[in-house]
């Protein structure tokens, strides 16, 4: 079974908000590193995390998260 | 707050950089006696030439490990740092280094089984030692290398 990889727009959310990756890190409590990883695709945020991040960009999950094709 | 955050972070991963290259000294220097040792060819010029790497690699270790202490006596002591600086990230980071030192250690169990069928250890002390420093050097070996990634 293939192995299927989470894709993000993290980065054109935060754009779009104008916050760096500090910004974003403090606004949802974790280290800035977590919001890298998590950009870089190197880290899988929890459900948690995944609905803090939606709900601090005012996005849906879906809309951050996708599977990729 | 999050210069605080950066800069522990930052310091965090730093003294653990020096501990595990302190460990990797140590633990190098312990294992090259205890092969000589073991086969008889440990001279004395030998003992002491190995000595001074242990012994550096000891106050490295010592070092960083006390400085380790300080810095999460300072996380300790802010509860919001605490939860930031513990994350959901470093959490998972714990669980596969303990996971990877858990398996390094079944490996030096298997190494030092080996071992002794070729040479019949006589210091049985030094493998529960040995055991012990592969686990938990393994362990923060794994953790420096998911951090620094």
């Amino acid at each position: 079974m293939p192995r299927e990889t989470l894709r993000n727009t993290l980065k054109v959310h935060r754009a779009r908000m104008d916050w760096t990756q500090e910004e974003l890190a403090r606004r949802v409590g974790v280290t800035r590193k977590t919001i890298n990883t998590i950009e870089n695709g190197i880290f899988v945020p929890s459900t948690v995390l995944a609905l803090k991040l939606a709900r601090v960009f005012g996005v849906r999950v879906e809309d951050l998260f996708q599977l990729a094709e | 707050m999050n210069d605080i955050i950066e800069r522990i972070d930052r310091k965090r991963r730093k003294i653990l950089g020096t501990y595990v290259i302190g460990a990797i000294v140590f633990f190098g220097a312990w294992i090259v006696r205890f092969i000589l040792k073991e086969t008889g060819i440990l001279t004395d010029p030998l003992d002491y030439a190995i000595a001074v790497p242990f012994a550096i690699g000891l106050i490295i270790l010592l070092y960083s490990f006390g400085a380790l202490i300080r810095v999460n006596k300072e996380i300790k002591t802010n509860p919001a740092l605490q939860e930031t600086l513990n994350d959901e990230r470093l959490q998972l980071n714990t669980l596969l280094a303990f996971k990877y030192g858990f398996f390094a250690m079944l490996a030096g169990l298997a190494f030092f089984a080996v071992f002794n069928l070729f040479f019949p250890i006589k210091d049985t002390r030094s493998v529960f030692f040995g055991l012990l420093m592969v686990g938990a050097f393994s362990y923060n070996l794994k953790f420096y290398r998911l951090e620094k990634d």
